[in-house]
């Protein structure tokens, strides 16, 4: 680790800690508290990556993951900044968006090729001839780009969670400290989190030198400790604030969804690069880089150093590097007056030059450009051009810039903080804060380390009296003095065009200068065209410049230029982390282990399992739903119907609510009988079915298909609300169980476990009696939705499980056998009962299925009674039918029917199998194609023409004798 | 509608789960269960009134009737009560075996309101982590919710009522629940508290 600097108080590396890691493919040596990229820079290595377009080398920039120069993938993982990778044993990364390794890139050649390929040239080219495009896009897809996902990755699931406080604070620098601690000693519940490892913000690197601010840090923490009601939460970004302070916190592990009632904004500045030639060499970085490698991980950033700055903040680097042993060769000034305070003084005394008034022109690459040389400065005329003439070349091997900041700001402006420009710090600052939102510390304008602790109290304190814990003074707010920290324009035009505003979309000046040109004066039609800030780090590093050259070009203010939206996420997440554990509820029966016991094929019904067949020894599926559907026409069989919709309704107004809810009536039904009901809505479309039985005068209970009970449970309280009836809903699906026992021997069977009167005449078809079954109470509906005689048992879910087994056990002489949802379908099918939702569709009315005798216009009201009425006048476009088809096999439901090359129908179910043999199927067709007799060819499988011929309903039974079984 | 008669009968939803547990379920008042523990009370007799005039025959009955909405209150076998609507009420008895039969037998016949058959599955989570749980399932903030004081939310997807209680001392978490959810919403809740570092534990004393 040839760069490693001695042992200083405060870094986060841990020496006693060792690590060995792999990057494309060499080992190498860090300690547990590196990151990826301080642990490469300490070995010496100075490509991190390669760009995203031009594949230039790129080393390391910002050290805050604000950059994308250092992205790796491990084989499991993709995209990983190197920046906050954290180093561990056994870590092996390779470079993304390369072919053939990070040295010999193959794709490096396209750098040449850069003046052919101008910002939009994408938009202009490739897209003649068109049949070429999908190989243009193929080709641009592989070079241009971030890194691959491996979809044989093995999935991680990570939590996700909820969390609670009164008061969020982001960044954990100075005025953050201060915020966190005066908002907890008031009393409030505070969560303070932040990006990095440690606390501690700008005080860790940008301080140091004063006895002061150390001090001043190890007593904010000190306190952080002390107080209970503070909570922290580090490598925790801040990845998107919501409407009504919903915030999304995500760490390594988990995404939080964060309530909070107050949020104070500590969250800094994002330090800002100058445009000048070569700005992207490795060995070109920002001064908070080169701090950063200093002070956390002992790392000299380069041998011999020219800084470019135009601020205070440039002469304290150059502090920072004499100390860590840098050789300043020089420090250039962008300002023509240079640093009014002590540290020029103290700089020139270390034997450094000084140039005021002057810019670097040119980095000069050396090694293919895998390196800084050195660097050519330039004087500054009035205007800030640089004068050519007077140029100077310095030898250095790295370069670091200190040219201004902008304010960390994504997440305040997605809170609804509204920033304008001031040139007083010649960065943006807050002027308009959302009720609950606070900004504090150098996001806010403030550089002096006393007033950003103060504004950090103070924003505590607002927010403090804002949730009702404090009735004090609120201090005022402390305001910038001196020379602006921030440069206005470190934008320096050079005819090589490799002058970089955006890293993440290798965008140079010229691509603004030429979008301009074309129109695009607008920054948010600049930032689409030109893709300025859309990269993956949304624009923090280039942004701010963007919005200063098409100021420039336009010739107006930063105000009057605007900036680009924010949204969310500030920091790119990993789809694990938005993934998180799913939650996919799904419902049971009583008689689901029962089910799996008897071999049963679940399929997904709605929310619930439900069997589909159950497996019989070496059985075919379909032999296995024909003999299930023998049996019930046979014998006996039982099907687990719990997943039918149940719904009790009782009041006064009960009879009249159904009346209004369905198309039939019932204010006139028997007690004890059964209708069938059919619910549409307001257009008229079916959407529900079921029967009601009307069990006392002001008490019925309803049945509704599986799949639709919930919603139209939610109907129906709708409508109680809407009617203002006097009415209660109450929604027994999941408290009562279900069996249907059909069969012509279901009545021999179920008379051995019940008093109850099972003759005919006692228990007619469609009567309702409530009596015990098995010792258990239940409702006893006599239906025939299979076309067979037939009983419903509704009973206390609790006590299903008993009753299974006693109607098993009674009827083991007649061979009962349970059938599933796919025999249930096949007999429905023959008996010619329509499924909602199967053979009807989002347009389907009463009229078309020849449901017209449940329809009742008579009453004064009913859900689609107005549109009902109109259907009934108009001729019907299409009808259901049924099918005998010519052939067993090839024939799907929505298969269409043709007439030459016209549609004239559509299955909607089939069955190819049957009871009675014949393949049939249940169709929609047009009216005059309808006709009993009539030959269709329906266009199957491979575009096979099949005939079949229309039939009259029902195929089973017509008579309606089987259900009705009365022996 | 209908009623249960006969709890030798009865099955909790899920009776199939315990029977897949191979581990000894610890006590309720255990150390694993003052860390994280989860237990199915889906076997307590549980029964609903609702509609105008409940509130005055519960009274009548000798039922101490809870003032407010959400509130709950205790019943005279240690059973609980919870006003969980304006005109609807929910009861679950405090032992397993023990029957609102009388107050159901007494309903009276032409009224205007009427008896509600619950079949709800109730789980139990107790323990020091329990809100860790919650936070990775549920957005509500139990820490603001007073103990003894019914909440309706959604846990893990399903809607659940629950009662944060207070028992020997510390505060215990009762979950109702549909009893078509209760497997997945079981197995759900055991993998995190698993993670957690709790288990199955005994829901009665």
């Amino acid at each position: 680790m040839p760069n490693r600097l001695p042992y200083r108080e405060g870094e986060w590396i841990d020496r006693n800690q060792p690590v060995t890691f792999h990057f494309e493919g060499k080992p190498y040596e860090g300690f547990v508290g590196d990151s990826l990229s301080s642990a490469l820079w300490g070995a010496g290595v100075r490509v991190l990556g390669r760009s995203f377009k031009y594949h230039r080398p790129r080393g390391v920039y910002t050290l805050t993951g604000y950059d994308v120069n250092c992205l790796v993938e491990d084989g499991q993982r993709t995209n990983l900044r190197g920046d906050i990778l954290p180093l561990t044993s056994g870590l092996d990364v390779r470079s993304v968006n390369t072919q053939g390794g990070l040295d010999r890139d193959r794709l490096k050649v396209i750098d040449r090729f850069g003046s052919f390929m101008p910002v939009g040239f994408y938009y202009k080219a490739f897209h003649t001839p068109r049949r070429l495009f999908s190989f243009y896009e193929n080709q641009m897809r592989k070079i241009a780009g971030l890194g691959k996902i491996n979809p044989q990755a093995r999935p991680v699931a990570t939590p996700k969670d909820y969390a609670f406080c009164d008061l969020l604070v982001i960044g954990g620098g100075p005025s953050g400290l201060a915020a966190a601690t005066t908002g907890a000693e008031a009393g409030l519940k505070v969560l303070l989190v932040d990006e990095q490892p440690h606390l501690g913000g700008s005080l860790l690197t940008q301080h140091t030198h004063a006895q002061e601010s150390t001090e001043e840090l190890k007593k904010l923490l000190a306190k952080v400790d002390s107080l209970e009601n503070l909570q922290v939460r580090c490598k925790t970004q801040v990845a998107g604030h919501y409407a009504d302070q919903w915030v999304a916190l995500v760490d390594e592990r988990r995404l939080t969804k964060l309530r909070t009632k107050s949020s104070i904004f500590a969250t800094g500045c994002i330090e800002q690069p100058a445009v000048f030639q070569n700005n992207d060499l490795p060995g070109v970085m920002l001064g908070t880089a080169a701090q950063r490698l200093i002070y956390l991980y002992r790392v000299a950033p380069c041998k011999q150093a020219v800084i470019l700055t135009a601020n205070t903040e440039g002469y304290r680097l150059a502090l920072d590097c004499i100390e860590a042993g840098v050789t300043v060769v020089a420090v250039v000034d962008l300002r023509h007056d240079g640093e009014a305070s002590v540290l020029d003084k103290e700089v020139a005394a270390a034997g450094v030059e000084i140039f005021r008034g002057h810019t670097i022109y040119e980095a000069i690459a050396g090694s293919a450009g895998r390196k800084v040389n050195g660097a050519i400065l330039c004087p500054l005329d009035g205007e800030g051009n640089p004068d050519r003439m007077g140029h100077l070349r310095l030898g250095c091997d790295g370069i670091m810039m200190s040219v201004g900041w902008t304010p960390n700001a994504g997440v305040a402006y997605q809170a609804g903080v509204r920033f304008k420009y001031d040139h007083s710090v010649e960065q943006l600052i807050p002027h308009d804060l959302p009720e609950g939102v606070f900004v504090a510390g150098r996001s806010a304008g403030l550089f002096d380390l006393h007033d950003q602790i103060c504004s950090g109290h103070r924003a505590g304190l607002q927010a403090a009296r804002q949730l009702g814990v404090y009735g004090g003074e609120i201090p005022n707010v402390p305001v910038h003095n001196g020379p602006p920290p921030s440069h206005a324009y470190p934008i320096f035009p050079h005819k090589g065009k490799k002058n970089f505003v955006d890293l993440d979309e290798d965008l140079h000046l010229i691509d603004f200068k030429n979008a301009h040109q074309e129109g695009y004066d607008n920054i948010e039609l600049l930032k689409r065209y030109s893709t300025v800030g859309m990269g993956p780090t949304q624009g923090k590093l280039s942004n701010t410049n963007a919005v200063r050259i098409l100021a420039r070009l336009n010739q107006s203010t930063i105000n009057q230029t605007g900036t680009t939206v924010s949204r969310p996420f500030h920091h790119p997440v990993s789809i694990e982390n938005l993934a998180g554990r799913r939650f996919h509820p799904h419902r049971q029966t009583p008689f689901e282990a029962i089910h799996r016991k008897l071999c049963a094929e679940m399929m997904h019904a709605g929310a619930w399992f439900r069997p589909e067949y159950y497996r019989s020894g070496n059985s075919s599926r379909e032999d296995c739903i024909v003999q299930e559907a023998r049996q019930v026409r046979h014998s006996v069989g039982v099907i687990d119907v719990s997943t039918l919709g149940k719904i009790e309704i009782f009041g006064p107004d009960a009879g009249r609510f159904l009346e209004h809810i369905y198309t039939g009536c019932f204010t006139d039904q028997s007690i004890g009988r059964l209708r069938y009901a059919i619910g549409c809505d307001e257009l008229g479309v079916i959407i529900e079915d079921g029967v009601v039985a009307r069990m006392e005068e002001d008490r019925f209970y309803v049945t509704a298909t599986s799949g639709g009970a919930a919603a139209f449970y939610r109907d129906l309280q709708r409508w109680a609300m809407i009617l203002r009836m006097d009415v209660q809903l109450i929604n027994l699906t999941g408290h009562l169980a279900a069996i249907n026992v059909a069969g012509p021997q279901s009545r021999t069977v179920l008379e051995k476990l019940t008093d109850l009167p099972l003759s005919p005449t006692a228990f007619a078809y469609l009567d309702v009696h409530q009596s015990q079954v098995a010792e258990v109470d239940a409702l006893l509906m006599r239906v025939g939705f299979v076309g067979e005689l037939g009983f419903e048992i509704h009973m206390p879910a609790s006590h299903a499980v008993h009753v299974w087994k006693r109607l098993m056990d009674a009827g083991a002489a007649q061979g009962i056998r349970p059938f599933g949802v796919e025999a249930q379908r096949l007999l429905r099918l023959e008996k010619g009962h329509l499924i909602v939702g199967q053979d009807t569709d989002a347009l389907t009315h009463p009229y078309e299925v020849g449901l017209d005798w449940a329809v009742n216009l008579e009453k004064p009201f009913f859900v689609g009674s107005r549109s009902l009425e109109i259907l009934r006048k108009q001729p019907l476009e299409r009808t259901l039918v049924g099918l005998v088809l010519s052939q067993s096999q090839g024939v799907e439901e929505c298969h269409l029917i043709l007439e030459g090359s016209d549609m004239i129908g559509r299955i909607t179910s089939v069955a190819h199998r049957t009871t009675m043999g014949e393949p049939i199927a249940l169709a929609f067709l047009r009216p005059d194609r309808a006709t009993v007799g009539t030959e269709v060819t329906i266009c199957g499988s491979g575009g096979k023409r099949i005939t079949a011929h229309v039939v009259p309903l029902p195929f089973y039974d017509s008579a309606g004798d089987r259900q009705k079984l009365d022996s | 509608m209908h009623e249960n008669q006969h709890p030798s009968l009865r099955q909790s939803p899920l009776q199939a789960m315990h029977e897949e547990i191979d581990s000894v379920s610890s006590a309720r008042k255990s150390e694993q269960a003052n860390r994280l523990g989860l237990g199915d009370r889906s076997l307590l007799e549980k029964w609903g009134v609702r509609g105008t005039g409940a509130a005055e025959w519960l009274s009548g009955m000798g039922v101490n009737v809870p003032a407010d909405v959400y509130a709950t209150g205790r019943l005279s076998g240690g059973g609980l009560i919870a006003r969980i609507g304006k005109e609807e009420f929910f009861l679950e008895s405090a032992k397993c075996g023990d029957s609102f039969a009388s107050l159901r037998d007494s309903l009276p016949p032409a009224a205007s309101f009427t008896s509600v058959l619950r079949e709800d599955a109730s789980l139990l989570v107790t323990g020091s982590r329990s809100l860790e749980l919650f936070a990775q399932t549920c957005s509500h903030h139990f820490e603001s919710s007073p103990a003894e004081h019914w909440i309706y939310t959604r846990i893990a997807g399903v809607n659940c009522g629950v009662l944060p209680h207070m028992y020997a001392g510390t505060i215990e978490y009762h979950l109702w629940l549909d009893p078509s959810y209760a497997a997945y919403l079981w197995q759900t809740l055991l993998v995190i508290a698993t993670e957690l570092g709790g288990s199955v534990i005994e829901s009665f004393d």
